[in-house]
């Protein structure tokens, strides 16, 4: 097995697709976003809550590979006490700590950011995080 | 007995030097090229090229001359009646794009076109725009779980008389092969207008489209080791003519006025602009060299090699294949516990092994199987039970990297 593989599939990306916290639907949640890929199928349901313009709660459910599972998990695990720009901020912050290694990062953003060595996995780690970036750029817009 | 060694060496793309030898499963893709075809494109753009049809002088005379007898060997192969039965296109989406935008002016709200759940979108989206172009409605037969078409709903829409069957021969994804002569003698008897999707069968069994008696076929010479950008819309003599040319420019007409212009009879009045003419002639190189294995032996090769990979496949726990157990062509899908397709796609990758992942262009089929998607490795003439070997062990590297 190569190395860039281990550090891919490394534990922490494994136990994160399998952790089920926030991974629940919330039909009554006041926004519901969908995240999809065409080319794999990757299907996610993002529910968020808002209270006055910071996200309260969310959840996510729905299909994807162990990347954007875990990807998505972290996301959503991040969302809540976030007002908008911060949220954006949030989101332009994980996409430089996927680009640039020297940014300081955790061991699982260190893993995810191992998408990029792989053909067509490089949007699997941020299919959930382009989704709630569009939608709070345009309800700010 | 085939000597699949001496065939291998004949692709370059086996010859490289990567730091992991290729194990290619993804033919239903595209199939890898023998030298003989890339040879024959460099050999017509380096002392054949010119534009055809239109030139005064030899070059141009000589490159229609290739281009015409590519139509020719394409015809042979699947048996036309005649080589203008023979439509050159960019492959089996545009062929399909032109029978289904040709038949718009025919279509009304009245009309039914009836496709099936097993296509690929190049054989489903068409024919979905064109109804909501012209208020026709799509009928959709289902797939039962196993990966047939169900028959008694498809037999039963086809006695309604719908105006169109499109209708695939092999399914990309899961490889069922359907009788599409059973069902295109039934779809006669009711005058219906047949369009049989070839892409998946041009290279794997014989097409004799004067004994399947349809009155479309369509497929691409990616998938039959010719180049990409080639493809063949067949169709019969009064069929092709009666469709509308959905492109209009050079070459394809026969007088402009600033008031109205006249088309050419096909095939040519269906082929506007200057064509892929390397690849064409290209592509009848290709169907040379399927010709000189002979079909017959690549099928049985083929075959050998899915058993093999199905048989070894079952022996891995945790491994599901989908779709029919017999019946198949060299296609096998399979799901691998609850390991989504494309993690163990990436982790195959790494292991030198090439399948595809994914929905594969089907996304109706997936819905209808109630599934997200499948791997598929699919074989042809190159590919030997060592390759398969080197998919079960890498396979086996999936579940240690993943469990």
């Amino acid at each position: 097995m190569s190395e860039s593989l281990k550090k891919l599939y490394n534990h922490l990306i494994l136990d994160r697709q399998k952790d089920l916290s926030n991974f629940e639907k919330n039909e009554n949640a006041q926004i519901t976003l969908e995240a999809y890929n065409p080319v794999c199928g990757d299907q996610f349901k993002l529910y968020l809550d808002f209270d006055n313009n910071t996200i309260s709660k969310a959840s996510y459910y729905g299909y994807g590979c162990s990347l954007s599972r875990a990807s998505t998990s972290l996301l959503v695990e991040l969302l809540p006490g976030k007002s908008g720009k911060e949220v954006l901020e949030c989101i332009q912050s994980y996409y430089r700590q996927l680009e640039d290694d020297k940014e300081d990062r955790s061991e699982l953003i260190k893993a995810l950011s191992m998408a990029k060595e792989f053909p067509g996995r490089k949007q699997c780690v941020v299919l959930s995080w382009d989704t709630v970036k569009h939608f709070i750029q345009n309800k700010r817009a | 007995m085939l000597d699949i060694d001496n065939i291998r060496r004949q692709f370059p793309i086996f010859s490289t030097t990567t730091k992991t030898p290729l194990v290619y499963l993804d033919n239903a893709a595209t199939t890898q090229k023998p030298l003989v075809v890339l040879e024959r494109l460099q050999r017509f753009y380096s002392y054949e090229n010119a534009n055809i049809h239109r030139g005064i002088y030899q070059l141009a005379d000589d490159a229609t001359r290739h281009f015409e007898k590519a139509r020719s060997r394409v015809a042979q192969f699947i048996n036309a009646k005649y080589p203008d039965e023979v439509v050159f296109c960019s492959g089996t989406t545009e062929a399909i794009n032109m029978v289904a935008q040709g038949l718009r002016k025919y279509l009304s709200s009245d009309h039914q076109l009836v496709v099936t759940a097993m296509e690929h979108h190049a054989n489903f989206v068409p024919w979905q725009t064109v109804c909501n172009q012209t208020g026709a409605r799509l009928r959709v037969i289902a797939v039962k779980p196993d990966g047939t078409l169900d028959r008694d709903q498809l037999d039963a829409a086809i006695r309604q008389k719908p105006a169109v069957l499109a209708l695939t021969h092999i399914s990309n994804t899961l490889g069922t092969i359907n009788p599409v002569h059973e069902i295109v003698a039934l779809a006669k008897e009711h005058g219906v207008i047949t369009v049989v999707d070839a892409a998946q069968s041009i290279a794997y069994d014989h097409l004799d489209v004067k004994d399947l008696d349809c009155d479309f076929l369509a497929f691409s010479g990616h998938k039959a080791f010719g180049p990409m950008g080639i493809g063949v819309l067949y169709g019969k003599e009064e069929q092709l003519a009666r469709l509308e040319p959905y492109q209009q420019g050079g070459s394809m007409i026969i007088k402009v006025s600033e008031e109205s212009t006249t088309f050419k009879p096909p095939p040519h009045g269906l082929e506007a602009g200057t064509p892929p003419v390397a690849e064409a002639v290209a592509l009848g190189t290709a169907l040379d060299f399927i010709s000189g294995i002979g079909l017959s032996k690549i099928k049985v090769h083929n075959h050998s090699i899915l058993l093999y990979a199905k048989e070894k496949l079952s022996s891995l726990q945790g491994v599901q294949q989908i779709g029919p157990e017999n019946e198949t062509s060299s296609i096998v899908s399979f799901l691998m516990k609850d390991i989504h397709p494309h993690d163990v796609a990436t982790i195959l990758g790494e292991s030198g092994v090439a399948v595809r992942a994914g929905h594969h262009c089907a996304q109706p089929l997936m819905q209808a199987l109630n599934i997200h998607g499948t791997v598929r490795a699919s074989f042809t003439i190159y590919n030997n039970r060592e390759d398969v070997d080197q998919l079960i062990d890498a396979l086996k590297t999936v579940e240690k990297v993943m469990l």
